[in-house]
């Protein structure tokens, strides 16, 4: 955990585009507000694995976002089931069905769907505003960060010297 | 573009496929291990154990290794136990979700088999101890042997005698209370005063005393009329009481035959008594059977039918595991979640061999549109000449369910089954044939049962021996008998009513021996009780006597009144 903190404030204060981290924070929103061992999440890990999205990001946001999951589970159930039973999406759902894939991603699950439809309409705004926060955290937050008590008794402590460690390593991630 | 994609994901993408992969590949046998065991005690009630599982890929099937279903009623006996069970999986609808299972093979199945540790699960075990139904109360079953005479007159207060006593004290009280009456009405003493003193009036002389005589001679008429009016209200009285008493004394007098008719009829046998002694012998064995059936019958209807409801056209089904809710919409070729086609069932009793198929097992049958079947038959069994057992269990119609299930058993040796062990009747089968035939139908929660059984060659005993006991001497000459049960009502709430041959046969064959105790047994008590009763009976005849003198007092005295008017 200490490691993927300091990770993560490797990852904040490098040079790493905005972009690549905010994919990362929200692949792992989708992975983590839907049950783990769905199909689509296999695709979520292609897409970790294959864009450039920073896997520190990632795994510390699949944490997050599960922890978050248990508590909203009965939300995403009432939602998938509204959706589900919709009369208007009806065709929609009765042609997936039929299709061996779709099964198999158990999208007529309520939870699933309404997990998935959720982390898919915050997906965007959550990467527009996680780009945006990185960038005002490095333009006004970094500089007063570093020099602040707190960066100076944090910079001292042990998540320090792993962060540390981990930069005299020169990891590329 | 080529900044957006990191061409070695695709390997790091592959490598993390890949030990997925492995990892599934070496856990999943011990998940479906769990899941079975989890799945299947939740169930029944009690634990499931499966030895191994095995799963293969090409071709796709699953085989299990011993697998035991405890006996949730006898934690340390398993309902079955099945050396091996082998099944071969359709991959296609597996990724649909859906477990297929074309074929499947169960060899070694042994019924009631020990356990080496308890399978009860306590979450169960206190949910069962709750509902448990309150200990059923023996059936009590009438005196079926006679006593001697010495200890029914020992224990038993002939009412007679008491009645006889409290006439005699009644009686005699009242005696002595009229005797006191008598004592205060004019008697001959007084009769004699009148007659001297008449005398004496009639015997005056002169006009003077003429005058005198006859104005004393109208009050004298007048005393003598009010103690008349007073002894005749007397012998009114007296004479009813009398009445009363003679009533009383007849009563009396036939008390002590009353005694032995109610003592007769207590402790002898009727023939007609044992006109529903067969409910008491079949009655508990096809009581527990039933329940027993019926408890497994609620127990499987999970595997027959799962709960639904429909939601905005479509249907919302709870997944048997997971979470949420499953939808379901129109397949274009509908599949239920879970089926095994076939199964080929092997079973090994102590007897021999006995097989069967069973078809369509699967919780939604109106998917597949077929019902669950089964048909087992053995035969040249020990002790058993044929067996065979099929069923129809039709949930294709979710509104209307109907189960029918047919038994039919022949040739099956009896030896000492017990049928009552009640303590006044310890009635066994020593041994004989049975033939036994069975047709159940539950539709829509409705049952309706028809049971058979044929008894021959049968040899009852008592044991131990009562020689003296009718019914005893019956079964002695009972080598066959039927029995027909025929249950109706709901699943919940079902009534069984029991009619056998037996009854008549035991009716009939034991007239003969009942009536000859009964009437041994009647004079007996004929000469105990007038011996018994003759003293305090007669004792109350001669204080009726005492009584009715009075009467002769009284009738003197009014005689001697009158006669002086």
């Amino acid at each position: 955990m200490l490691r993927l903190i300091a990770k993560l404030l490797k990852v904040l204060n490098s040079d790493a585009q905005p972009g690549q981290i905010s994919l990362g924070f929200c692949l792992a929103m989708v992975a983590g507000l839907t049950p783990l061992l769905s199909l689509h999440n296999l695709l979520v890990l292609f897409l970790v694995c294959v864009l450039r999205a920073n896997l520190a990001a990632f795994l510390l946001g699949l944490l997050l976002f599960t922890g978050i999951a248990y508590l909203f589970d009965p939300l995403f159930s009432q939602l998938g089931l509204a959706l589900l039973t919709a009369p208007p999406l009806h065709s929609l759902w009765a042609g997936l069905y039929n299709i061996s894939l779709f099964r198999l991603e158990n999208f007529n699950n309520s939870i699933v769907m309404g997990s998935l439809a959720v982390s898919l309409v915050l997906f965007f705004p959550l990467y527009l505003l996680t780009n945006l926060l990185i960038r005002k955290y490095r333009e006004h937050v970094l500089r007063w960060v570093k020099k602040s008590r707190l960066m100076q008794f944090f910079m001292a402590s042990k998540v320090y010297r792993y962060y540390q460690n981990v930069r005299g390593l020169g990891g590329a991630l | 573009m080529k900044s957006m994609i990191r061409w070695s994901g695709l390997g790091l993408f592959a490598v993390v496929v890949l030990l997925l992969g492995l990892f599934f590949y070496f856990v999943v046998d011990g998940m479906i291990k769990r899941t079975i065991e989890r799945q299947g005690s939740a169930l029944v009630g009690a634990q499931v154990d499966v030895g191994a599982a095995d799963l293969s890929f090409f071709p796709m099937g699953l085989r299990l290794s011993r697998l035991q279903i405890t006996n949730p009623d006898a934690p340390l006996r398993n309902i079955v136990e099945i050396e091996q069970l082998a099944m071969s999986l359709d991959p296609l609808p597996l990724l649909e979700r859906k477990i297929i299972i074309e074929e499947m093979t169960a060899t070694g199945v042994r019924p009631d088999t020990a356990r080496q540790t308890s399978g009860a699960l306590p979450e169960y075990a206190a949910a069962e101890k709750e509902a448990a139904p309150a200990a059923k109360k023996g059936v009590k079953l009438p005196t079926l042997q006679i006593p001697d005479v010495k200890d029914v007159l020992a224990k038993e207060e002939l009412t007679s005698v008491a009645l006889a006593r409290q006439y005699q004290a009644q009686v005699k009280a009242d005696t002595a209370k009229w005797q006191q009456r008598l004592a205060e009405l004019p008697n001959q003493n007084k009769m004699a005063e009148y007659r001297e003193r008449l005398s004496k009036i009639k015997s005056s002389s002169g006009l003077a005393g003429v005058v005198g005589g006859a104005t004393e001679l109208v009050g004298l008429k007048k005393e003598i009329q009010a103690d008349l009016e007073r002894l005749q209200v007397a012998q009114k009285e007296f004479n009813e009481a009398a009445t009363s008493y003679k009533k009383g004394l007849a009563e009396v007098q036939s008390a002590p035959q009353q005694d032995i008719k109610r003592l007769v009829k207590k402790y002898s046998l009727s023939p007609e008594g044992l006109g529903h002694l067969s409910s008491l012998f079949f009655g508990a064995k096809t009581g527990g059977m039933v329940e027993q059936a019926l408890a497994w019958y609620e127990k499987m209807q999970p595997l027959l039918q799962r709960r639904k409801e429909k939601k905005a056209g479509t249907e919302v089904v709870k997944p048997l595991r997971g979470e949420g809710v499953m939808v379901r919409f129109q397949e274009e070729a509908p599949l239920p979640d879970f089926l095994i086609r076939h199964i080929d069932v092997s079973v090994l009793l102590e007897a021999g061999g006995f097989g069967g198929t069973i078809k369509n097992v699967t919780p939604d049958q109106d998917r597949l549109g077929e019902p669950l079947s089964f048909a087992f038959s053995g035969n040249d069994l020990q002790g058993l000449r044929a067996i065979t057992l099929d069923g129809v269990l039709d949930h294709v119609n979710t509104a209307q369910p109907r189960d029918s299930v047919n038994l039919a058993i022949n040739g099956y040796a009896v030896n000492n089954m017990v049928l009552s062990s009640n303590e006044s009747l310890p009635v066994t089968i020593a041994s004989g044939l049975a033939d036994f035939m069975a047709q159940a139908v539950v539709a829509q929660r409705q049952v309706n049962a028809q049971v058979q059984a044929q008894l021959t060659s049968a040899n009852f005993a008592i044991t131990p021996v009562q020689p003296d006991n009718a019914i005893s001497q019956a079964l002695a000459d009972v080598s066959k008998a039927g029995v027909k049960a025929r249950v109706t009502g709901t699943v919940d709430d079902y009534q069984v009513q029991l009619s056998s041959d037996l009854d008549s046969l035991l009716k009939e064959a034991a007239g003969n021996a009942i009536k000859s105790q009964t009437a041994r047994f009647e004079q007996q008590l004929q000469e105990s009780i007038r011996a018994k009763t003759e003293g305090p009976v007669a004792d109350a005849a001669d204080s009726f006597g005492d009584f009715s003198a009075l009467a002769e007092e009284l009738k003197a005295r009014l005689q001697a009144g009158r006669l002086l008017l």
